[in-house]
């Protein structure tokens, strides 16, 4: 079993502010090799930042305190040399608009080989042939013409594959997606988590998979974790905190979820929103 | 995209023929005249008069009006009031030099300004960074025929490295040309370096967060890659707008600089015509100068969909 060996991304006691104000407090969790861990909460609950601070991707004004232990080594205060080499090697991640997460103005072809080529130490045919590889993979098949397109030709199913092939193609083996369905067609959010739950199987990969909807993601993931106000709130495994949730806010993001069959008159509400965000916003931050 | 081109040279014709018309309009209606210019300070009313009518300035302004599509339609812009010489051959002798001053002032912007722009912009805050911003800005403000006599003083008086004036065609000896053109390419060079600077570096700081440069920091790829591949990539597009007009702007001849140099470009014999009254001789430099405006934009354009893959006509 994998849960008994030790896990790939141990975060703990994670903070992350701006100035004073503080966006992410004190969340902790593991995911381990094989395992899907969904972390869910409203927009401004802290999620992209959590996710941000375990990449070392975040915004030069904030900064994070805490934990990141990843396979043995602890990710935070690690030189930036060291940490950025991690990407796309030991930590992919996919993010939620593939339309501006890619460049516009480089050829799919051309933005896929270059990681390659950096990590791997692929020549510029072979990269090629792992780019055509990596299309196939995610159910784009072998398409040249796919490697030679611009972003804005491609739909945005397959510009969400493309980032995907991206990400997993130097052989992380921790996938963080950043609400990567949201920008998407109902039909084809169910493709993309079907895949990246194939590929974390394939892989062997420990995913963690962000969203702001608890339904979407209830099905394909081990575990849960709730955020509200930049902290953890709930977390467990995936059945259990979807039928016997305990927080008040848990709840709510269930009732929330719109049902066939049942038409809501008011969405639930929750009192307190992202209010201590606000407020401080107010009052300190320029 | 052959359509296209077809659509934007159609629309050459009244781009350039509506300024050709004012300026016909403009320069006869303007006070002075030719013919008092070259009959002299002592000519008497009559002789003027004499003049005026051989040069067919006596005639209506609408039958010289009709002449003058007449030729110029064909593109004959005639011969120089002053001098027995054919406008069209004027114009292409001054505008080689012109153009030989813009390449070379152009080159001189093209290697400091989006290099320093790269530099401060991913420094943003920094020493480097305040240092060039502040001296941008002097760049900027300070006329370019003001460094023109700066330089001249330091160089060429002081120092005494350059000429101070003149100019030697290429074809009689390549270093003297390019050591009589430095100072005067350097002085505009120099203040086209500080916009370009100022627009590169603005487009470094404003991909440099870019969602896509994230996600390529995000693949492990190290920073100066970074930089260098994605976030001057995306900064690129933009500048060539500013390169295209700058270079339309010295191809107008720089005028004042020019004369300071005494460069004899287009900017200088238009100075010349304008003061003389050489109504063919100005027509025939705004011709070009239009012309060379409506085939930059045009370029500019055709560059604008190379560069970036979004444009299609």
């Amino acid at each position: 079993m994998h849960t008994t060996t030790e896990p790939l991304l141990r975060v703990s006691g994670l903070s992350a502010r701006i100035g004073d104000l503080p966006l992410v407090q004190e969340v902790g969790f593991e995911v381990h090799r094989g395992r899907t861990l969904a972390v869910v909460g409203e927009s401004g609950s802290g999620k992209s930042i959590t996710a941000a601070a375990v990449m070392g991707i975040l915004p030069p004004q904030i900064t994070a305190e805490g934990s990141v232990f990843f396979d043995g080594t602890e990710l935070l205060g690690e030189p930036a040399k060291r940490r950025r080499a991690r990407g796309g090697a030991e930590i992919g991640y996919v993010f939620q608009e593939p339309m501006s997460a890619l460049h516009p103005l480089l050829r799919i072809g051309t933005q896929m080989i270059r990681p390659l080529r950096h990590h791997l130490g692929l020549g510029r045919r072979e990269a090629r042939d792992q780019a055509l590889e990596l299309l196939e993979q995610v159910g784009l098949g072998r398409e040249r013409k796919v490697l030679d397109a611009y972003v804005h030709e491609l739909s945005g199913g397959m510009r969400q594959r493309v980032m995907i092939a991206m990400a997993i193609s130097c052989r992380p083996r921790l996938l963080l997606a950043d609400e990567p369905t949201t920008a998407l067609d109902p039909t084809v959010q169910q493709q993309i988590l079907g895949l990246l739950v194939r590929l974390r199987e394939q892989l062997d990969l420990a995913l963690v998979l962000i969203s702001h909807d608890l339904g979407l993601v209830a099905r394909h993931s081990d575990e849960v974790l709730v955020m509200y106000d930049g902290r953890v709130v709930e977390q467990g495994p995936t059945a259990q905190v979807v039928d016997r949730p305990e927080h008040p806010y848990t709840r709510a993001l269930i009732d929330a979820a719109p049902r066939l069959g049942r038409r809501p008159d008011r969405l639930p509400t929750i009192d307190g929103a992202v209010l201590e965000q606000t407020r401080a916003m107010a009052g300190g931050a320029r | 995209m052959t359509n296209y081109l077809l659509k934007r040279l159609g629309a050459l014709l009244p781009t350039v023929a509506v300024p050709m018309v004012l300026l016909f309009v403009m320069l006869r209606l303007a006070p002075g005249d030719p013919a008092a210019a070259i009959a002299g300070d002592s000519a008497t009313t009559e002789e003027i008069a004499e003049v005026r009518g051989r040069l067919g300035l006596d005639a209506s302004l609408w039958d010289q009006f009709l002449g003058w599509l007449g030729r110029v339609v064909r593109l004959d812009f005639g011969d120089s009031l002053f001098a027995e010489l054919r406008v069209s051959g004027l114009v292409f002798e001054h505008a080689q030099v012109t153009v030989q001053l813009t390449v070379l002032a152009l080159t001189v912007a093209l290697l400091i300004g989006p290099f320093l722009g790269i530099a401060a912009g991913t420094r943003r805050h920094g020493l480097l960074d305040r240092v060039l911003v502040f001296g941008s800005s002097i760049g900027i403000a300070v006329p370019s025929f003001w460094l023109a006599v700066l330089l001249i003083a330091v160089f060429g008086v002081v120092w005494q490295v350059f000429p101070v004036a003149g100019y030697v065609p290429f074809s009689e000896d390549p270093v003297l040309f390019l050591h009589h053109l430095a100072l005067p390419a350097i002085s505009l060079g120099l203040v086209e370096a500080a916009t370009l600077f100022r627009y590169s570096r603005a487009g470094v700081l404003d991909s440099l967060h870019q969602p896509f440069v994230t996600t390529a920091r995000s693949m492990g790829l190290p920073e100066r890659m970074v930089i260098r591949k994605y976030v001057f990539r995306a900064a690129v597009v933009p500048m060539v707008t500013v390169v295209g007009l700058t270079t339309g702007s010295l191809m107008g001849g720089a005028v004042v600089t020019e004369s300071v140099f005494s460069v004899p470009g287009l900017g200088q014999l238009l100075l010349t015509a304008v003061q003389r009254r050489d109504y063919p001789v100005i027509e025939g430099c705004i011709f070009f100068i239009a012309v060379v405006y409506v085939l930059l934009n045009l370029l500019i354009d055709l560059l604008y969909s190379l560069l970036d893959p979004r444009i299609r006509y």
